[in-house]
């Protein structure tokens, strides 16, 4: 009877168990608690929000706007000279700055792979708006300006790649650059088997760009976004159309949109040329017209690596550069020299509270729009032609000399050639000589052609091995 | 009243008389074979309600027994039963002794399987035993290393002889490209976590096994086949260690205590040039370009913060010897074990305990493991039915990490030049960020790890043929990591950086299965298993890292202002729901069968594949047991099998299928989410469909037996990260669409060549195996470029981690011209129609390109890298094994392994820098033949630091190696008694004695550093970077028992 009991309650112990663990299909379920399904990320105005704050996250890496960009266009063009030769490293910037880029290299394909995984961040935003994903109170509030600034990363993103992934826009051939460009990526992601994406002519990319760039600025217009310490602005959509038809030679829509920029009010040139360049976290210049933020937890920004005398940096520039400038010229003083060695110091470490913090990556500021303005308006005639072109030219001569400014007169002959200089005292080291050279059609660094195809990067190995209908640089 | 009352007394007496004269008793002693007293043997007469329990002596005394002719019968759990018949005399004591007898059958011939035991002659699967007696008196860096060289088909691998390092274990080759191909561990009947719960990468991985303490195995089964393993389903197809502890048996409690201590070493040298050679180097550069040679105050090497070394500087270094930089960072460590164990127990209850202290100072400075750990395995039999029991260890370990290999340490000491020095006049490191010394002195890694398996289980027999078990079981694992990094005192700039990182991974597994035994008669009897299994396992991790603390005594990440902290928490899950049955047929003892099936459920498999099902089916016959063979008389056993079945691999990510949005730092303090991956509700576990021919052999009376064994294993569905266009924003997707076949033959023997007082065993064994990629799904090779070097990939008719190279083709041995030629093999014209050709300097490496043209790496065919590259090297030996000898001579014991394999090569990844790079790092001697006039038939290039990926630095690393040599010496039985010990024994034990190989790297027994939970695992194992060498220990020690 004793042994009977037991065989009952084991038979029924077994019968719990087995029920136990067959009947209910939560035996298998885990727990997401730090992923969310894609099917239910997108539900609010505040997840929109998010998602493009992912998209800015991709913007600011340093192999995006963080940084690199601006140090491949010094590897490839002459402003800079090699100052640590231990930084040109192997299967990375040794091949770029030799021009000798390979499908493998492994930062290209991280600048590829972090320029369109924000575009697909930006694309996310942008489709859920326009199929109206999202129904809730603030949608509508927010709408416009969520859209705008997603357009704007896109065309931003595109942008950066087309100049180094393709054949230059010849600028003596608007509306018919048939180059192969890039692929312009305007929808989402979502199915695995329909990823696949030609690649663009790059006069198609230019007109995509500046269809978003056109929108973002409408858009952001109607939101009231003009200007923003952070995020893009109607006036960041409208400065990024005039460099954008600047290089691909539009010169009137450029100097339309950047003397729209400059009448604006909402910016002015620092008085100070070296505090542009030593902004941090929410610190403001307002000759800033679209900054990437970089916080103290930030650690995006390579230029200071690449470009800071504490680090052993990997550029130096040279004596020409450094006389490039008039000894009364302010903007010198962004190179340090050190007997016969000339540091830059466009990058050195923002100091706050006595801590280094990341520096801002200055993306488009006031003295670039001065330059288009000037250089249009003279090659294009446009809206006060020369008498724009004196002014903007003038305004940052006085703005580099500072008290030691003396007016000066420089004949109409003269003042292209004086502007394009000016150019390059004003921008060198961000990222704006090498795009410039090919603009104008000029040898780049050691008489290398403009448009050469040694110095195009190579497309990366995955994106050529995954999309079966990519194309690759010869 | 007075007759009645005498008449019952006479009644009581006649009775008692009667009883009296009619009863006699038995008594005696029983012992073991050893003549060891065996307290709780069972003596009892047989077919009388007769019996006692013998005492702590072995005595017993029987009273009453009936006179006449009795059958004693003595029994204890896991000894022969035995009967003897005894004459009792009515009121005399009759004596019978019995030395009892191991029953062979119950711990020779018993192999477990999964949720269950078998007789090994009833086995239809290939199942390779390692029993404790094997494993030797080696130092084991963990319990896998137990099974290197010891069975066939089996390749361990230890990653390095650091303290605490991941072992890699191969069964039957490599299964899976992406997926985890370690097989599964279960302990006791529990799977175990196993892998890398580090957080942070050493150079050196992290083994979850290494916390477990080999001492306490009683065995191991390696389930090699489908038939053995598909009992595990989705988890088979890597193979499966199944592990036994110790349990105890009846009997006088048992005393072991074994203590060994010893010192460690790096396994190999590393020679490395001098420093004048080096600088003579530096000369020769220079002439060789016609510069002038370097003046006194040239800078040569600039730090990245302190003074530069000039040209004068360093030639006075090197005249005083240079620096030695991986002397400085190796050392002689030390090694010590104590152990203690009892067992013992009585009819009702066994038990073991045990515990273990190892302390282990590693060859490489600051390197230092220690581990405590206990066992408790209790086993009572509540009721004749009823048995319950308990399997509990805990374990904790210390283990000091330090870096090395890509990380630093003893990685960066192989790259510093030999003419810097170590301090600077002030007594400071010079160059602190790259001094290795400065690293291991000013980085603190320490891992502390708090493991517990514990599980308990009952037994219920039913009826006499069906029975019930239940097992419950739950793996523990705690781990903290600490790391302090100390600011340079010397970089104003540079603050001190702590982390503090936590995970726990709780595994909860129960199994629930009915046994039944059928005698169907007629010489046929079937044993099936019905059961059920259920795991969930979870995994958890935070880490709070702090920097720049306002004191240097403050070295906890939450000493640091809050704005300079950051952290991270994750946790993963996963869990398997699984249904199996088995069916093993026998008839007339001889002729086998067996069918399994399991059906697996997991949480990692996609929506539309949640569920998969397994079986396998075995036949086997021992022909031994047929008569025309039991006529050959040195045919003592002869066993042919053969099995076919299914098993999968579920070694996949927890989360693999899911399309998710996870959360990033954001942008400007905001947070943000992101898409991570795209949904593949298809996704599954791998299969392998596995047939198994084998035949196990005795030769004279078992003199030499063995088995060998040819299988062949197609593995599909493999788990392939798809590459998608990263401008989709997605770089790629899990989807099942690889292949893989490994097939070979193995073959193992043993031989008793002598017996009697000297004793000579041989065990022997040997697998081939040639592995095979069938499909990779249209991947190019470089989508499984790891994008960190070491150029192997995965192309389909090729091993899996095959090395993808530019051919090389020697060096130029005169100046003078080669053609140029396009990548479809036509020659390069000029506007002449003439082939253009380029001038190659006398010394410049040769390669071929693709269509076996030479070229040069200035002027390549095509692109030199893209264009030219193919499949090279072999990752894999093409056989692999290991030989043991043992010795015995009156109380001598001996006992030597070597291990070898052969046919493979290494990628030695870093010595294109170390052949070349000389104004950046150290040198191989090899660069001392490099092409100069007077040396003009060299096969070493003279373009010094144009390093570049070929075939070149691809090396035969085939190897043979004394893994271990043990020497004991037993004190006689006289000697014991006088000192009340049942066994002395004292012993000497060495490791990694001698190698033999042609590969000029440090150590051919190597593995490239990645995580074991990394895709990349598979595929760039045979590309060591600046590698870590094994380690040597020679150790002495002695065991005690009473």
């Amino acid at each position: 009877m004793k042994n009977n009991n037991i065989i009952i309650k084991l038979t029924v112990l077994s019968a719990i168990i087995f029920i136990a663990f067959t009947s209910c299909e939560k035996l298998l379920e885990t727990d997401l608690n730090d992923r969310i399904p894609n099917d239910v990320a997108i539900t609010s105005t505040r997840d929109l929000q998010l998602v493009l704050n992912g998209a800015y996250d991709g913007l600011q890496s340093g192999s995006m706007l963080g940084g690199n960009p601006i140090i491949y266009a010094d590897l490839l063009s002459d402003d800079g000279i090699i100052g640590n030769e231990q930084k040109l490293n192997r299967f990375g910037k040794y091949e770029i700055y030799s021009m000798t880029t390979s499908p493998q290299i492994t930062e290209i394909a991280s600048f590829w792979s972090t320029g369109y995984s924000a575009i697909n961040r930006a694309n996310n935003v942008i489709y859920a708006i326009d199929n109206k994903l999202v129904d809730d109170a603030d949608f509508d509030i927010y709408k416009d300006q969520l859209k705008g600034e997603a357009l704007f990363i896109r065309a931003v993103c595109h942008f950066e790649m087309v100049r180094f992934f393709a054949k230059p826009y010849n600028v003596n051939n608007v509306g018919g650059n048939s180059q192969i460009g890039i692929p312009y990526r305007m929808t989402p992601s979502t199915n695995p088997d329909s990823l696949n994406l030609v690649r663009n002519t790059v006069e198609e990319v230019y007109e995509y760009i500046i269809a978003d760039l056109q929108e973002s600025k409408l858009l952001l217009e109607s939101a009231g976004i003009m200007s923003s310490t952070s995020l893009a602005s109607a006036m960041s959509a409208t400065a990024m159309l005039a460099r954008v038809c600047f290089f691909k030679g539009d010169y009137t829509l450029a100097s339309q949109y950047s003397n729209e920029v400059i009448t604006s009010s909402y910016f002015e040139l620092s008085e100070d040329y070296s505090e542009v360049f030593s902004l941090s976290g929410n610190e403001y210049n307002p000759e800033v017209i679209f900054q990437i933020v970089n916080i103290s937890t930030d650690n995006s920004n390579s230029l200071i690596d690449a470009y800071s005398r504490s680090k052993n940096p990997l550029f130096q520039t040279n004596a020409d550069m450094y006389n490039l400038y008039d000894e009364n010229d302010l903007r010198r003083e962004m190179i340090n020299k050190y007997f016969v060695i000339y540091y830059i110091k466009k990058y050195d470490e923002a100091v706050v509270e006595g801590e280094s913090q990341p520096l801002n990556r200055i993306y488009i500021r006031l003295a670039e729009m001065h330059l288009i303005r000037a250089e249009s308006n003279l090659i294009a005639g446009g809206p006060g032609n020369s008498t724009y072109a004196f002014d903007s030219y003038n305004a940052l001569r006085e703005r580099a000399f500072g008290d030691a400014y003396v007016p000066e007169t420089v004949a109409l002959n003269d003042l292209l050639d004086s502007i394009r200089i000016e150019r390059r005292r004003e921008l060198c080291f961000e990222g704006d000589r090498y795009h410039n050279l090919k603009r104008l059609q000029e040898p780049l660094r050691d008489g290398v052609s403009w448009n050469s195809d040694a110095p195009i990067f190579k497309i990366p190995a995955d994106e050529v091995s995954g999309n079966s209908l990519m194309e690759q640089n010869p | 009243m007075r007759f009645y009352k005498l008449s019952l007394l006479l009644c009581f007496s006649f009775l008692y008389s009667f009883v009296s004269a009619q009863t006699g008793s038995v008594k005696g002693t029983v012992t073991d074979e050893n003549g060891e007293p065996l307290y709780g043997t069972n003596v009892v007469v047989k077919g009388k309600s007769i019996g006692v329990i013998t005492d702590f002596d072995g005595k017993y005394v029987l009273s009453d027994v009936p006179a006449g002719t009795q059958i004693i019968e003595f029994s204890f759990i896991g000894m022969k039963t035995q009967e003897f018949t005894v004459e009792v005399s009515a009121n005399a004591a009759t004596t019978q002794d019995a030395v009892m007898q191991e029953d062979a059958v119950v711990l020779d011939d018993v192999v477990v399987i999964g949720y269950g035991r078998r007789q090994k002659r009833d086995v239809t699967g290939a199942i390779t035993s390692i029993g404790a007696d094997d494993i030797g008196d080696a130092v084991l860096p963990s319990l896998e290393s137990s099974m290197q060289g010891r069975a066939a088909g089996v390749q361990v691998t230890t990653s390095n002889g650091m303290a605490g390092s991941s072992i890699n274990v191969k069964v039957r080759g490599t299964n899976s490209i992406s997926a985890g191909s370690q097989p599964l561990y279960v302990i006791d009947g529990i799977p175990v976590t196993n892998g890398d719960f580090s957080a942070n990468n050493t150079g050196s991985g992290f083994n979850a096994l290494s916390d477990l303490n080999p001492n306490d195995i009683e065995s191991i089964q390696i389930l090699k086949d489908a038939a053995a393993a598909s009992i595990y389903g989705s988890r088979g197809a890597n193979g499966v260690v199944l592990i036994t502890t110790k349990k105890g048996s009846a009997g006088k409690t048992k005393f072991n205590v074994n203590y060994y201590s010893g010192i460690n070493q790096a396994a190999n040298t590393m020679d490395l040039i001098t420093a004048e050679q080096h600088l003579a180097l530096r000369d020769s550069a220079r002439a060789q370009r016609g510069l002038d040679p370097e003046s006194a105050d040239a800078v040569i090497y600039t730090p990245s913060n302190g003074a530069s070394i000039t040209r004068g500087m360093a030639d006075s270094i090197a005249a005083l010897g240079g620096t030695d930089w991986i002397d400085q960072v190796l050392r002689t460590g030390y090694v010590q074990e104590l152990s203690a164990s009892a067992q013992g127990g009585n009819e009702k209850t066994i038990f073991y305990v045990g515990m273990t202290y190892k302390d282990e100072e590693g060859f490489v400075l600051g390197n230092n493991y220690e581990r405590l750990s206990g066992r408790i395995n209790v086993e009572n039999k509540a009721t004749d039915k009823l048995s319950l029991g308990t399997n509990m260890s805990v374990s904790y370990s210390k283990n000091d990490r330090v870096p090395t290999g890509d990380a630093g340490g003893l990685g960066l000491a192989q790259q510093k030049l030999p003419y810097l020095p170590i301090y600077n006049e002030d007594g400071t490191y010079y160059d602190p960020y790259s001094n290795p010394l400065w690293q291991l002195d000013n980085w603190k890694f320490q891992a502390n790890s708090f493991r517990s398996i514990s599980g308990i289980y009952l037994n219920y027999e039913i009826t006499e043929n069906l029975s019930f078990r239940s097992e419950f079981g739950v793996d523990f694992m705690n781990l903290t990591e600490d790391e302090f990094r100390f600011r340079n005192s010397q970089d104003t700039g540079s603050v001190s950086s702590a982390w503090d990182r936590r995970t726990n991974v709780f595994n909860f597994t129960t199994n629930n299965y009915f046994s039944y035994h059928h005698d169907f008669g007629e010489n046929q009897e079937a044993d099936f298993t019905l059961g059920h299994a259920y795991q969930r396992s979870n995994t958890s991790g935070v880490g709070l890292n702090g920097w720049n603390f306002p004191n240097d005594n403050l070295t906890s990440p939450g000493s640091a202002d809050p704005s300079d902290m950051t952290g991270y928490s994750y946790s993963t899950a996963f869990a398997f729901d699984s249904y199996f049955f088995r069916v093993n047929y026998k008839l007339y003892n001889k002729y086998l069968a067996g069918f399994s099936i399991r059906t697996d459920g997991s949480s990692r498999f996609g929506e539309n594949n949640r569920y998969g099902t397994f079986p396998a089916v075995s036949v086997g016959w021992i022909m031994s047991d047929e008569s025309f063979i039991q006529d050959i008389e040195s045919i003592s056993f002869l066993k042919f099998r053969v099995s076919y079945g299914l098993t999968g691999n579920a070694n996949i990510d927890d989360y693999a299928h899911l399309g998710f949005y996870s959360a990033v730092g954001g942008y400007n303090g905001a947070a943000a989410i992101v898409p991570s991956t795209l949904l593949n509700p298809y996704l599954s576990w791998e299969k392998s469909i596995m047939l198994d021919v084998n035949i196990d052999y005795g030769f004279f009376n078992n003199r030499i037996s063995g088995s060998i064994t040819y299988y062949d294993k197609r593995s599909s569905d493999l788990l392939l990260q798809v590459t998608l266009p990263s401008s989709s924003g997605y770089s790629s997707i899990w989807q099942n669409v690889g292949a893989m076949q490994n097939n070979g033959v193995e073959f193992d023997l043993t031989s008793h060549n002598v017996q009697g007082d000297f004793k000579w065993t041989t065990n022997f064994n040997v697998a081939f195996n040639h592995n095979e990629v069938t499909d990779v799904g249209g991947l190019l090779p470089d989508a499984f470029d790891n994008q960190s070097g070491g150029d192997a990939r995965v192309i389909q008719g090729y091993p899996v981690g095959i090395a993808y190279l530019v051919e090389w083709a020697g060096v130029q041995q005169a100046d003078g011209e080669i053609p140029l030629w396009n990548v479809d093999g036509t020659p390069i014209l000029d506007g002449e129609g003439n082939q253009e050709t380029v001038m190659v300097e006398a010394g410049t490496e040769l390669y071929y390109d693709a269509n076996g043209n030479l070229m040069t790496y200035a002027n390549p065919t095509g692109d030199f890298y893209g264009d030219n590259r193919k499949a090279a090297g072999s990752p894999f030996p093409k056989f692999v094994g290991g030989i043991t000898n043992t010795f015995n001579y009156k109380g001598f014991d001996l006992n030597v392994l070597f291990i070898y394999q052969y046919g493979n090569t290494l990628y030695d990844d870093q010595a294109k820098r170390m052949i070349g790079d000389y104004t950046s790092i150290a040198q191989r001697p090899e660069i001392l033949d490099a092409y100069s006039e007077t040396n003009p038939s060299t096969e070493v290039l003279n373009e010094y630091s144009t390093y570049v990926n070929s075939t070149r630095f691809l090396y035969d690393a085939s190897f043979i190696r004394l893994k271990n040599v043990s020497l004991g010496y037993s004190f006689s039985k006289e000697i014991c008694q006088k000192l009340h010990l049942t066994n002395l024994r004292i012993y000497v034990s060495g490791n990694n004695l001698w190698t033999l190989t042609n590969y000029p790297g440090w150590d051919p027994e190597v593995l490239r550093n990645t995580s074991a939970s990394d895709p990349d695992s598979n595929v760039s194992f045979a590309a060591p970077s600046f590698a870590t060498p094994q380690a040597r220990s020679i150790i002495g020690g002695i065991q005690v028992s009473f």
